[in-house]
């Protein structure tokens, strides 16, 4: 069985143990693989692209030392490969501008701002992870614990 | 405010009006120092003519105090506005500032319409009204922009102050509620250790102790690679070898878990580990919060702190854990003594440091400079501590380096941050009253703050 991956980003030790705690759930279907650069992630993505596995969801920091969460995410929106990875930027103070590029530039799905609510964070996720198994026709049915079931009927619906 | 001299401009040619109006002996005033000639309100129907001495004109406003409007000596014209203006009153108190001789017209004296001097005196009291109309205009312009120049500086202060309240309220507010955190951190901490250290929980309360202690210990990249021995040596999945990775686990603890059940056990120790790595973050993220209440609590009550011996290392900290935020892209080498001691209001220090560092690091920023570094050095002399806050950005721009310190000079163009452009002039006036000095040096790749400041 392929394995799919979510990526989390952050230069924070105590924030990045926070999300992969908040997201230990899903960890017995997807692995859960922590960063704290964005270098590091990168270098992670091409070893696990390079196995055949998926990303499905790369959560990242914005403020970084290095690289922003903002360049990161942009250089994975103009990868060929990763055009179906689903993106989440963090943010602890976006400017304007800011968020205007990391929509514009990055393709980001979804913007969570800090402090973040855990359950919030983890129903994202989920919703994002059905629609790129769904995109990537992946066998759902492996994953059904760890799906957000409305996404997944409303894409089942569509896809005939 | 300054009165200007009531001159006439020189193509004011009074011999004129002098000889015909202004020498008669029956219409000449001699005025003793102190002596006053026109009252503010009164009725004036006389122009004067200033042959010798000096008069200064002060006007009282209804609530204020009186005002300097002019001062004037010989050759000079009064009593112009009151004798043409509609009310006929004076506009100001006119005294003699030492013994004065005037002469004076009256409006009887004025030729009567059809007098050929009539046309002529015009023709002379015309440049004299100008004059007047001039100089009056001078006033309120210089007034205007008196005032304008009061009002800023009065708002920029007044900003200051409301930040530092603001900081100060927003300190005690944070305070309070960050402290319950910590205290019920500690307590839960506390609580937890004693249920834990127990006889069923012997195998797992290590795990417990090393999470509290240590947090996650090593780096995610020695994680991910300790991972793949693990998964080796215990033959296990990734899942369950990548919770026995970030424990952090002697060889020989590990090699206690391949004889045991190893999922189960391995389960359980991660369980343990992750509530004391929980509570160790906990502690982490609330001292860090603490310290940056305290920073800005000592920055907007830096009036208010006393003079006392402040360790130099530790007013940088503070200040860098104010700006942690800002300089978390940057490289910060500090490469200041440990044990300098300085005698100054903490407060003081900290608001010079942080204003140079943000200063530093805005720059940096703004260019993207690559590899953005700051070095913050001190150097012990003999009777003074120098210290130097040095960047690898873009430099001052060379035509603003002489006035760097002035106010409202700012290199900060756009953007939300505090351009007032008085940073550098309130760090210069600290500085100076400590009896220290500021100077830069600045080019493209290094900029250069020198601080010198006396040793008590």
């Amino acid at each position: 069985m392929e394995k799919i991956y979510i990526i989390c980003v952050e230069d924070q030790r105590e924030v990045l143990n926070t999300i992969a705690t908040q997201l230990s759930s899903l960890d017995q279907y997807v692995i859960i693989e922590e960063c704290e650069s964005a270098p590091e992630a990168e270098e992670l993505i091409e070893e696990i692209d390079t196995k055949g596995d998926f990303i499905a969801v790369v959560v990242s920091d914005h403020v970084m030392p290095g690289k922003t969460g903002v360049e990161l995410l942009t250089t994975l929106h103009n990868d060929q490969r990763f055009s179906d990875t689903k993106k989440i930027l963090l943010t602890g103070q976006a400017t304007h501008m800011d968020t205007i590029q990391a929509i514009n530039m990055a393709g980001i799905d979804y913007y969570l701002e800090k402090p973040w609510q855990a359950d919030d964070l983890l129903h994202k996720i989920k919703i994002l992870l059905t629609s790129y198994i769904i995109q990537k026709g992946l066998n759902y049915k492996l994953f059904l614990e760890v799906l957000d079931q409305e996404t997944l009927f409303g894409l089942l619906k569509q896809t005939p | 405010m300054e009165g200007k001299g009531n001159k006439l401009s020189s193509f004011t040619d009074t011999s004129w009006l002098k000889k015909h109006f202004f020498s008669n002996p029956a219409q000449k005033v001699l005025l003793k120092k102190g002596e006053t000639i026109l009252k503010q309100g009164e009725k004036n129907d006389r122009i004067y003519y200033v042959a010798s001495g000096k008069l200064s004109g002060h006007h009282q406003p209804e609530n204020g105090s009186i005002l300097l409007i002019f001062q004037t000596g010989a050759d000079a014209v009064l009593g112009i506005y009151s004798f043409f203006s509609p009310d006929g009153c004076s506009y100001t108190t006119v005294t003699a500032d030492e013994d004065t001789t005037l002469y004076y017209m009256s409006k009887a004296n004025l030729p009567a319409k059809d007098h050929p001097d009539h046309l002529l005196f015009s023709e002379h009291i015309l440049p004299i009204i100008v004059n007047e109309i001039y100089l009056r205009q001078m006033l309120v312009v210089r007034n205007a922009t008196q005032m304008e120049v009061t009002l800023k500086k009065l708002m920029q202060s007044e900003k200051l102050a409301t930040l530092g309240q603001l900081a100060a309220g927003l300190a005690h507010e944070l305070n309070n509620a960050i402290g319950v955190l910590q205290n019920k951190t500690q307590w839960m901490t506390d609580r937890l250790k004693t249920i834990f250290n127990h006889k069923e929980f012997d195998h797992v309360y290590p795990m417990f102790v090393k999470g509290l202690e240590q947090g996650q210990h090593c780096s995610t990249a020695e994680a991910r690679k300790r991972k793949e021995q693990i998964k080796k040596t215990l033959k296990i999945d990734d899942r369950l070898a990548k919770k026995l990775a970030r424990i952090n686990l002697t060889d020989d603890e590990i090699q206690q878990i391949a004889k045991q059940n190893q999922s189960t056990a391995i389960e359980e120790m991660d369980e343990f580990w992750e509530i004391g790595m929980a509570l160790h973050d906990m502690q982490v993220a609330s001292t860090h919060t603490t310290h940056v209440i305290r920073s800005i609590k000592d920055l907007g009550s830096q009036n208010h702190s006393n003079v006392q011996a402040c360790d130099l290392r530790l007013t940088f900290k503070k200040s860098l854990s104010l700006l942690s935020n800002m300089t978390r892209t940057i490289s910060i080498d500090l490469a200041i003594e440990k044990g300098l001691m300085l005698v100054a209001r903490e407060g003081d220090l900290i608001q010079i440091w942080v204003n140079l560092i943000k200063n530093a690091a805005e720059s940096l920023v703004n260019a993207h400079t690559p590899n953005p570094s700051i070095r913050l050095v001190s150097e012990l002399h003999q009777d003074s501590i120098q210290i130097q806050i040095i960047d690898n950005g873009p430099g001052i721009p060379h035509h603003l380096l002489s006035t760097i310190f002035q106010p409202n000079v700012t290199t900060k163009v756009s953007g939300l941050s505090f351009g007032l452009g008085l940073g550098l002039s309130i760090v210069q006036k600290i500085i100076t009253s400590y009896g220290g000095t500021i100077s830069v040096t600045s080019q493209a790749g290094r900029t250069a703050f020198n601080i010198q400041l006396p040793k008590a």
